[in-house]
């Protein structure tokens, strides 16, 4: 068992979760469910290596990348917020589309996958941190890690910031909390859900860069692989607070370094880690509404 | 000088008349209260001062100058400030986060200002109005921790920071403890000697008398009265307020039903809200066979609550309800409904009806298992039809198409629907509440005559009304709610309005005020 | 009249979505290079208008009758079971099992057996939210929605471990026995299988129309607060629905193992998953039985004519995915109701929250 691996690892398949959390964090504040996250990592995984072998260039790539994840968030704002659709079935919709589009592109260009190893150089893009580098143990954890790995772990103290100590943040939360009292006051919570949307489709476009161009420069359908659920698994966890989610985003990547690095030992059984995420929310979700249900004596359920 | 004058303002909705021609006026630097009974209007008007809703015809004037606002914005600039009766405060945001929301002050750099909020400064700011007004709040405090007397002051504070010079409060002490309110009227009379003027929504005279400067009584939506508060009394009041101009051509004689049979018990029955206030204290009750017993109070007093218990939605914290002999406490509606209680609930369209239904679909609704509208789970039309029919004819209930939905029906007769339903399963007992509310005269008549009629066959009915003359002119005896409790009983024979009037103000017999 | 009315309107707010997915559809084919027309009409030609190619459809269309009623009687009641996939896939892998281990069994015996585990499977899937719903009010949304991914992990490394048939080369259970097998009818793909989802759409409609239980799931979806107070034990009623509704997920996935597939594969359920097909169909239908009926027929011809397309054009079978999820996005608002303008001449009609007698 190579514990220094396994850590790496779970530094390494928590960034996407991460950042698709931090994003995801605004929706859930100003009380918008936004299951849709998925298929913003999809597209945005999909774009930015499309992008980038059209282009050739890297950035040029990935801010068409991200600008098309960004439509991607425009769609479903319309859609839920100013015509008030069922955002279960918006999200729903934005996720298929986002596999349907990419699988449509790859077999209209007779490919299998996207293959941009040529223009981009894994190995290169890793960053090796110096004097971190060469602690003993450690070093090998935490330096080596591409560009927006260690983006979204700074990005933990930024999101913070920003949701407790800017207008916007308390904007937000009040949306979310009591929209009444948001629109009492002026404040316009239409702009602000999809505000918060956007945030949400430019961080799991960032998500999706990490995990297809980083760490692979390569693209193959469906290569999300539920990491947009088990994002959505870390909100509702965390309530939507960025440092209480994330420590959730981080225990689920630790999940699934265990589930590829005891493949060896335990064989695939070991995949059974890649579950705990969504056991663990239901366990969550069931404990919170029994505390809240508590002194209730009143029988039966309203119109909601 | 007036600093709020409204001049014939009316309100209507469709045909409906919210508010008819009210002229009302309120001078500066003095406490104006309004009373009326639910319903009255009150909360119509105050929306329109503060403009959440805008006027069908009249005039506002503010300072003398008249004014159009389209929002809560347009208000507080004009100086007006509106504290409402359901907080719009955020839990888990600081008192000073909750007051300065949409007004942040924000750190400056050297390039201006920044983005990130200077709690600081915030703090600072707000506690010193705070202090100013010597509301004793830590503006520190996260909302979700405070009591709901502080909650109220941080609702106020958040208008009186906007400097608004006129304050309007919506039956403020609605949920406050007996202290809260006490606390409350110290602070709403430093604010006068401050220069404010306010303007309090209530229905709670005592309140009234030991508060305002003036009062103006509204009922039905029209201006029934305007006194100084010291020329009046808490009875004179309460007269003004529940009296009515429709004379209600039913009348019963009250009887004596105490000789009869005791056929529904409820002993120390209590309960608690959601929040763990009890909201029904030790209620014990006795219906006799084919008594009315009607239960008399303004609305708010637990009512709501009793009758939920009653009807399996509610469970109690402890106490024994029973049906003859048997213990039915804390049943589930069904077993309720098969035991032999008919139930009209309060809403009739939250609770009794599905509007979006069929007639004939809400007219088996509680008796759907029934064996002769359905065998082995499958529902009979046919006869659930002819059941219809029946009924319809029975009671009278006009329908424009029998097919149709229940939204389809007006008030009146949606509610003669479910009357004809609860009869026509032939109950033992009997429960009502609020029968006759939103529904035209004729009808009232009628529903009125066929409760009479069902305590003439011996069935106990246990009615719950806010409208007092419902109460005295069907009951044979009374009982009173006030804060959960029954504050009173009597026999209808010997009661007047006025004895009542005071039991639902809180005032017992002796005189002596309950807290 | 009023009915009338309503029909029409969610007859639009179907096809609307339909037709406009198309149309978006027409425009990407015209800029690959290819006719939309042709296109869609290879894709008709072979799947409606061929009587092989239509029982083909028909056949097809089975598990997603299943699938969609099981969606639908619970979006009936306002409950969103969004686990029928995760569900419809235990039944499927469970009756695998039974099908494959389960030997010198009559095959009508054998079927039975592993139709029943597979409708046990769903049921017992849907068990753990209907309670948590029931009793605790957690949102059974996310609930099976999170469920569906733990089932799919779950069954996935069963399938490469424990089950896994060592003589293929994908990841894949051993088949099931001839005599866990559905028997094609006749030379068509039919089997006895799309009887089966008759006679339980049968029983289904039925049940949703003329039943007690039809009516109380009726008044829960349109009033709960009522539903309660009118006796109807919410709780309990809740608690079926779920049940019912994972039980016929479960026969889908059973059923539609045993008639086609025959082996539990990690793409068994196909792109996006008969459950998520069952989604759209029931939205289709506005969950109503003859709506779902038509739209099941109509989206199988869809989906079985997806391959004629990769077959017999040049454009990309996966044209047909992006059509159903812009059909998904679109159904998810409503296009017309009380409120539009066409229907102002019904205008009179409109309900007003309060009648005019009640005071405010």
């Amino acid at each position: 068992m190579n514990f220094q691996r396994i850590l790496y690892d779970m530094l390494s398949y928590s960034a996407p979760i991460i950042l698709c959390v931090l994003g995801g964090n605004y929706a859930h504040k100003a009380n918008v469910l936004n299951i849709s996250l998925e298929g913003m990592l999809l597209m945005g995984a999909f774009s930015s290596v499309l992008f980038v072998m059209i282009s050739g260039n890297i950035f040029l790539g990935c801010i068409i990348g991200i600008l098309a994840t960004l439509i991607l968030g425009v769609v479903f704002s319309v859609m839920c917020v100013t015509k008030k659709g069922n955002p279960i079935i918006a999200g729903l919709a934005i996720n298929l589309l986002a596999s349907a589009i990419s699988a449509f592109v790859l077999k209209a260009m007779g490919l299998a996958n996207l293959n941009v190893n040529n223009i981009v150089d894994v190995a290169g893009l890793k960053i090796n941190i110096p004097i971190i580098k060469d602690i003993p143990f450690i070093g090998g954890v935490i330096s080596g890690h591409p560009l927006i790995t260690y983006v979204s772990f700074i990005g933990i103290f930024i999101m913070w910031l920003i949701m407790y100590r800017t207008k916007f943040g308390v904007y937000v939360r009040v949306t979310g909390e009591n929209e009444d009292a948001a629109t009492s006051v002026g404040i316009k919570t239409n702009r602000i859900k999809y505000i918060a949307i956007m945030i949400g489709a430019f961080c799991c476009a960032l998500a999706g860069i990490n995990l297809a161009l980083e760490k692979m420069a390569l693209f193959t359908n469906n290569m999300s692989a539920g990491i947009g659920f088990i994002a959505i698994a870390a909100i509702f966890c965390g309530k939507g607070k960025p440092v209480r989610s994330s420590v959730y985003a981080i225990v689920f990547g630790l999940a699934q370094s265990l589930a590829t690095n005891l493949n060896i030992s335990a064989g695939p059984a070991s995949g059974l880690f890649n579950t705990l995420p969504y056991f663990m929310i239901i366990g969550i979700l069931a404990v919170v509404s029994v505390i809240q249900l508590k002194n209730n004596r009143i029988r039966g359920f309203k119109n909601e | 000088m007036n600093i709020i004058e409204t001049v014939d303002i009316t309100k209507k909705y469709g045909d409906f008349t919210a508010n008819n021609a009210i002229n009302l006026a309120v001078q500066e630097g003095e406490i104006k209260a309004i009373v009326g009974e639910n319903g009255a209007g009150k909360t119509t008007l105050m929306n329109m001062l503060y403009g959440l809703i805008s006027p069908t015809s009249g005039k506002i004037l503010v300072k003398g100058k008249e004014v159009c606002f389209s929002s809560p914005l347009d208000a507080i600039n004009a100086g007006l400030g509106m504290v409402h009766q359901h907080f719009k405060l955020v839990p888990s945001l600081t008192i000073c986060e909750n007051i300065l929301l949409g007004i942040e002050i924000l750190k400056s750099g050297k390039l201006g200002k920044t983005p990130f909020i200077d709690m600081k400064k915030e703090f600072e700011s707000v506690q010193e109005v705070v202090d100013k007004f010597k509301f004793d709040l830590n503006v520190r405090d996260k909302v979700e921790n405070i009591s709901i007397g502080q909650r109220q002051r941080v609702e106020i504070m958040k208008m009186l920071y906007r400097n608004v010079d006129i304050l309007i409060l919506d039956e403020p002490t609605a949920v406050l403890t007996p202290q809260e309110v006490d606390d409350l009227i110290v602070n709403l009379k430093e604010l006068k000697a401050q220069g404010k003027t306010i303007i309090v929504i209530t229905h709670k005279l005592g309140e009234v008398m030991e508060l305002s400067d003036s009062v103006t009584i509204i009922k039905r939506g029209k201006v029934v009265g305007e006194v100084k508060t010291k020329d009046t009394t808490e009875k004179e009041l309460a007269q003004m307020m529940v009296g009515r101009d429709v004379v209600l051509s039913v009348q019963k004689e009250a009887e004596d039903n105490s000789d009869k049979e005791v056929i529904y018990k409820l002993e120390n029955v209590s309960t608690k809200n959601i929040t763990g206030k009890e909201v029904l204290s030790d209620i014990n009750l006795e219906v006799h066979k084919g008594e009315i017993l009607g239960i008399a109070g303004v609305e708010g007093n637990g009512q709501s609550e009793l009758l939920k218990v009653l009807t399996g939605i509610m469970t109690t914290t402890k106490g024994k309800v029973s049906l003859k002999d048997k213990d039915i406490t804390n049943w589930w509606p069904a077993d309720i409904r098969s035991a032999g209680v008919g139930m009209i609930h309060e809403d009739r369209y939250a609770q009794g009806l599905c509007r979006e239904m069929s007639i004939n679909e809400n007219i088996i609704a509680g008796y759907h298992n029934n064996t002769d509208v359905c065998r082995h789970g499958f529902l009979n039309f046919g006869s659930i039809s002819k059941k219809r029919d029946r009924l319809v004819k029975d009671y009278d209930i006009r329908v424009a198409d029998p097919e149709g939905e229940v939204s389809q029906m007006s008030g009146g007769n949606a509610q003669k629907l479910i009357i004809a339903r609860e009869f026509d399963s032939n109950p033992q007992v009997l429960i009502a509440c609020q029968p006759t509310r939103g529904v035209d005269v004729g009808s009232i008549e009628f529903i009125h005559n066929k409760i009479i009629e069902l305590s003439r066959q011996g069935v106990g009915i246990l009615l719950i009304s806010s409208e007092l003359s419902e109460i005295m002119s069907l009951s044979d005896r009374i009982a009173v709610m006030y804060k959960g409790k029954i504050i009173g009983i009597v026999n209808a024979k010997d009661a007047s309005t006025t004895q009542i009037g005071l039991l639902m103000a809180g005032i017992t017999d002796k005189g002596e005020k309950v807290s | 009249m009023k009915k009338r009315n309503t029909f029409v309107m969610s007859l639009f707010n179907s096809l609307l979505p339909v037709l406009s997915a198309f149309i978006i559809g027409a425009i990407i084919i015209l800029l690959i290079g290819e006719n939309p027309m042709t296109t869609y009409w290879i894709m008709l030609k072979y799947t409606l208008f061929d009587w092989g190619g239509f029982l083909k459809t028909l056949h097809y269309a089975s598990p997603l009758i299943l699938t969609s009623l099981a969606i639908a009687i619970t979006f009936k009641a306002n409950i969103f079971n969004m686990g029928v996939e995760g569900q419809m896939l235990g039944g499927a892998f469970v009756s695998c099992i039974l099908g494959f281990s389960l030997n010198g069994l009559s095959t009508p015996i054998h079927i039975l057996i592993c139709i029943t585990a597979g409708i046990l499977t769903g049921m017992l899937f849907a068990i753990v939210p209907a309670i948590l719903k029931a009793y605790f009010k957690v949102n059974e949304m996310v609930v099976t929605l999170m469920l569906n991914y733990a089932i799919i992990e779950i069954l996935r490394v069963l399938a490469q471990t424990i089950f896994r048939d060592p003589s293929s080369g994908y990841v894949s259970t051993p088949a099931v026995l001839p005599s866990a097998m559905f028997k094609r009818l006749g030379g068509t793909s039919l089997t006895l299988f799309t009887l089966i989802t008759i006679i339980v759409f049968a029983v289904m409609y039925t049940v949703m129309k003329k039943s007690r239980l039809g009516y109380e799931i009726k008044a829960i979806g349109r009033n709960p607060e009522f539903a309660e107070a009118s006796g109807m034990n919410v709780r309990k009623k809740i608690i079926y629905m779920m049940l019912i509704s994972g039980a016929l997920s479960g026969l889908a996935g059973a059923g539609f193992m045993m008639s086609e597939k025959f082996k539990y594969t990690l793409d068994f359920s196909g792109n996006p998953g008969l459950g998520w097909d069952g989604m759209l169909i029931s939205l289709l239908g506005s969950h109503n039985p003859i709506g779902i009926l038509i739209a099941a027929i109509l989206y199988s011809a869809l989906k079985t004519g997806s391959d004629s397309i990769g077959i017999f054009a040049n454009v990309p079978k996966e044209i047909v995915f992006v059509i159903q999820g812009m059909i998904i996005l679109f159904l998810s608002i409503k296009f017309l109701d009380e409120r539009t303008k066409l229907f102002a001449n019904f205008k009179t009609r409109f309900i007003p929250k309060r009648t005019p007698e009640e005071a405010d």
